[in-house]
């Protein structure tokens, strides 16, 4: 990284720059059944150059980005720099700065123990779906650690190590005529085996209920409850909608200030942007840009009081940058889940891939497992669609009062919505 | 012109064979993948621009196999100047996971019976990259966004993006030497609109395994980009029910990819996650349908000389006169399925694994017109603007979600549009629906397919204007 540093500091027109190094060792698995289909290793370095120039009249900057790879020799890295600092002047982009910040008082280093860590989650996974009853179709397992250091042109001089984990798991069930499958992704920081092993329980059970679903029916429309990341997913929404970047290139339908549930008959968003949250593999203190991140309420009672997002948008702004926050709270709404399932209702839990457009708030997805709430009774349905638009219906977005911690996601583990378009089947 | 070869993998050469010989004599099976692709992406919107590092990777990654077991390490790291050294490191990390295997039972392979091939390749673009500086790409980029600002005041910003990328692997076992080196280029442009509904966009796209001619084509976008904003800018939401639709090229290779080529990967067929197997030699779709998949195929941004596992490319007939033949196979499950490998086994990067993946995926061509596809429906939707799709092979079902649907009354097209749409069905229900073939194919790749929910590689789909009936909502 000095060698980087001591190549940069050879342009003197360069204004600012960030680097970014990263050493990652990684152990993988992966299973089909209970046989290992293969395992791999990995040991991977890279550096992220980021380089900032402005013009003589202080009225743009612009800004290249080049990857370093270990086995470049200094003349290539010479070259690749020598080009990022070509490119830089040439992008003209509306002058801003970035904070000038030399001091940060962060400690983490989490001792490396991934193939130790990851044969304890391959006995979990077996011990789990031995304990369920489950049919294990496949899964995969990869363990990172994660050395990194970051600088940038002002001082600010970093080093500090993670763990994370990613899990993939495709468990079965089947009746006398059909066998069906579900899909499900993992990422954490930590491992926390309680909530992992309620979640693997619960995968294994709803397998066996879309082995007895039925077709969805013939609905039109229908009033929606979603659940775990499904909620997060659009509620990211939110997220997307009031970032500095949106609004600073009018992909957002958010203005600052707007109360955005003004006719609101359900919960009001209360929304913050948090530089940390336990258990998420986003635990960096810096963003991209070298800006030290700062949590901020974002949406209080329904009125979008504070855009948040990198340096150079906030800069245009005029706001205080947040950086690039990675982590969301969301606060849980007045009604229970037992509360919100008790009208009747479409509960989906599982979408062959649930898609939200964050910008104008259309999701969809095909029903891979829902369940039709209808006079208390709750009936396993597969197949067919739900469509809709959250900001055309988010007047009456109810959240459940019961919170999860997932990832990088702190909410509502349930949300309703109310008047859903429904392709049904039959 | 043709694209010149990485001098970097070149150098590694003669190394990385010393090494392959060296631990060949203690597995089974060897074999290294080296890669050394560069790629810039410039991006030009209505109020900044940059450029940056696109799709560029640089690394090794050794694939061993001993008694059956398999094991891979990605190294980007390793010193060859004592190859020796490298090797012992190599080995170290390869011997360490098969002692681990060794509390597991594996699914084995047997790859000994790789045949020997010794290639280069290089291929040509029209328009070499270099041609023009990335001050003169940003300027042709600077004028197709102000272009497309100044057609429509509800256009509130514009994105264009030109990506150029070159790709050069060397594969190395104790039976191949194989170096290959080509470009592929991808282009769009963004149009984000503020109509009575709020902000909307649209999306489209050129791509191919060409150079800067793709610029021209790029420019040739810019009316298209617009009318479509407009069309987005104007839907209402659909009614959900089934209907007669028209797909355009775009989506009819959308439902190519999704509907059937995730369907017939065959490491699916090893996990008993995907009905194809059921259906070899059945009819899945109409009489009228063909499918292939293949690098050796089309020029496009998945089109190649040999696999990330070192398998020549293929061209697979999937689907012909609606019969379901093959499906599209890696190394690992081919031996397992004990069968023979069609050249489709591709990594993200270096530094994942291999799996079995689409290259270049398309229905084959038909008679039919279009104006007569359209003449003979009685209500429903000529469908464009592809957004996204997902495969379900287990219990084949389809989900595409598209941006716009054209009504179609009594033949004939109303002007009204509908959007976004979600499109979903059984797979064989929806193929064998399929009434009408265009004889005109086109293939586009400027997407990313997933694996799951990761494991990101290119592959380009397509085929003719189809009718059919699908459900939408």
């Amino acid at each position: 990284m000095k060698n980087l540093e001591n190549i940069l500091k050879g342009y003197p027109e360069i204004n600012d720059y960030v680097i970014h190094s990263r050493t990652t060792k990684s152990a993988e698995w992966f299973f089909i059944k209970d046989k290992l289909d293969q395992s791999r290793r990995k040991e991977v370095s890279y550096s992220s150059v980021k380089i900032f120039v402005d013009d003589v009249e202080g009225k743009t900057r612009g800004n290249s980005e080049v990857l370093i790879y270990p086995t470049h020799t200094t003349e290539e890295i010479q070259h690749l720099i020598h080009e990022a600092v070509l490119s830089a002047k040439l992008i003209k982009n509306q002058i801003y700065s970035l904070p000038v910040e030399k001091e940060l008082d962060f400690k983490q280093n989490v001792k490396e123990n991934i193939v130790e860590a990851g044969l304890e989650i391959i006995d979990f996974i077996f011990d789990t779906a031995k304990k369920a009853k489950g049919d294990l179709n496949s899964f995969e397992v990869f363990v990172n650690h994660n050395t990194m250091e970051s600088l940038n042109k002002n001082g600010l001089h970093i080093h500090y190590s993670t763990q994370d984990c990613y899990i993939e798991v495709i468990v079965n069930a089947k009746t006398s005529t059909q066998e069906i499958e579900l899909y499900k992704e993992y990422n954490f920081g930590s491992l926390n085996k309680e909530s992992l092993f309620n979640q693997f329980n619960a995968l294994f059970m709803e397998a066996k209920d879309r082995a007895v679903a039925l077709p969805t029916p013939k609905l039109e429309k229908a009033d929606l409850i979603l659940s775990n990341d499904n909620v997060e997913s659009l509620l990211g929404v939110y997220e997307a909608s009031t970032n500095v970047g949106s609004l600073y290139n009018h992909s957002s339908n958010f203005t600052m200030g707007q109360n955005l549930q003004e006719n609101c008959v359900g919960d009001k968003i209360e929304m913050k942007m948090l530089s940390s949250l336990e258990g998420s593999i986003y635990t960096s203190p810096i963003d991209e840009l070298g800006v030290i991140l700062k949590s901020s309420k974002v949406i209080e009672n329904g009125v979008f009081t504070k855009a948040w997002g990198d340096a150079r948008h906030s800069f245009y702004m005029s706001l205080e940058p947040t950086g690039n926050l990675k982590n969301v709270q969301f606060k849980g709404g007045k009604k229970t889940i037992a509360e919100l399932e008790k009208e009747d209702a479409i509960e989906v839990l599982d979408f062959s891939s649930f898609i939200v457009d964050n910008s104008t708030g259309d999701f969809s997805g095909e029903i891979r497992l829902g369940y039709v709430l209808k006079n208390g009774k709750k009936t396993p349905i597969s197949g067919g669609s739900i469509s809709g638009n959250l900001l055309a219906l988010h007047q009456e977005l109810y959240l459940s009062k019961e919170t999860q911690r997932s990832n990088r996601y702190e909410g509502p583990v349930k949300c309703r919505l109310n008047g859903v378009s429904v392709a049904g089947l039959q | 012109m043709n694209v010149k070869p990485s001098t970097y993998l070149l150098s590694l050469r003669r190394d990385l064979k010393t090494i392959i010989t060296e631990l060949s004599s203690h597995f089974d099976y060897v074999s290294v993948l080296a890669s050394d692709s560069k790629g810039k992406a410039y991006s030009v919107r209505t109020r900044s621009m940059d450029i940056r590092d696109f799709m560029g990777e640089r690394g090794l990654v050794f694939r061993a196999v001993c008694q059956g077991r398999v094991a891979e390490v990605s190294l980007n790291d390793l010193k060859l100047s004592v190859p020796m050294d490298a090797s012992q490191k190599v080995m170290d990390l390869l011997r360490s996971q098969f002692e681990l295997q060794e509390k597991f039972d594996s699914v084995l392979v047997d790859l000994s019976h790789e045949e020997s091939t010794t290639l280069d390749v290089t291929k040509a673009y029209g328009t070499a990259f270099e041609t023009k500086s990335p001050e003169e790409k940003l300027s042709i980029l600077s004028e197709i966004v102000k272009e497309v600002g100044s057609r429509d005041p509800r256009i509130v910003n514009t994105v264009v993006q030109f990506c150029e990328v070159t790709v050069s692997k060397l594969f190395i076992s104790t039976k191949k030497d194989m170096l290959q080196s080509y470009p592929w280029s991808q282009a769009y442009i963004v149009a984000l609109g503020n109509g009575e509904s709020g902000i909307k966009m649209c999306y489209n796209a050129v791509s191919g395994m060409k150079g800067l001619e793709l610029l021209d084509e790029l420019k040739g976008l810019i009316d298209t980009a617009v009318k479509n904003l407009d069309d987005t800018l104007k839907t209402t939401p659909i009614v959900p029910g089934e209907y007669e639709i028209i797909c355009t090229p775009d989506i009819t290779g959308l439902i190519a990819h999704e509907a059937f080529g995730h369907g017939v990967e065959m490491d699916m067929f090893v996990k008993n996650r995907a009905q194809a197997p059921q259906f070899i030699n059945k009819a899945v779709a109409s009489p009228l349908v063909g499918m292939h998949d293949g690098a050796l195929v089309y020029d496009q941004v998945s089109s190649y000389a040999f696999d990330d596992e070192g398998t020549l490319a293929h061209d697979t007939v999937v689907i012909e006169n609606g019969i379901l033949k093959q499906g599209i196979c890696d190394a690992l499950s081919a031996s397992r399925l004990n069968t023979v490998p069609t050249g489709n086994g591709k990594r993200e990067n270096f530094e994942r694994k291999a799996y079995t993946r689409m290259t270049s995926t398309y229905f084959t061509s038909g008679s039919d017109r279009l104006e007569d596809m359209i003449s003979s429906i009685k209500k429903g939707y000529l469908l464009d603007g592809m957004e996204s799709g997902m495969e379900d092979p287990k219990n084949w079902g389809i989900q595409c979600v598209l941006s716009r649907g054209y009504e179609i009354i009594d033949g004939k097209m109303t002007g009204k549009v509908v959007g976004p749409i979600i499109l979903t069905g059984y797979v064989i229900d929806l193929l064998k629906s399929i009434t009408m073939v265009s004889p005109e194919i086109e293939l586009s790749g400027s997407g990313f397919c997933g694996k799951g929910h990761k494991e990101w590689v290119k592959t380009a789909n397509g085929g003719a204007y189809i009718k059919a009936t699908a459900r939408l909502g």
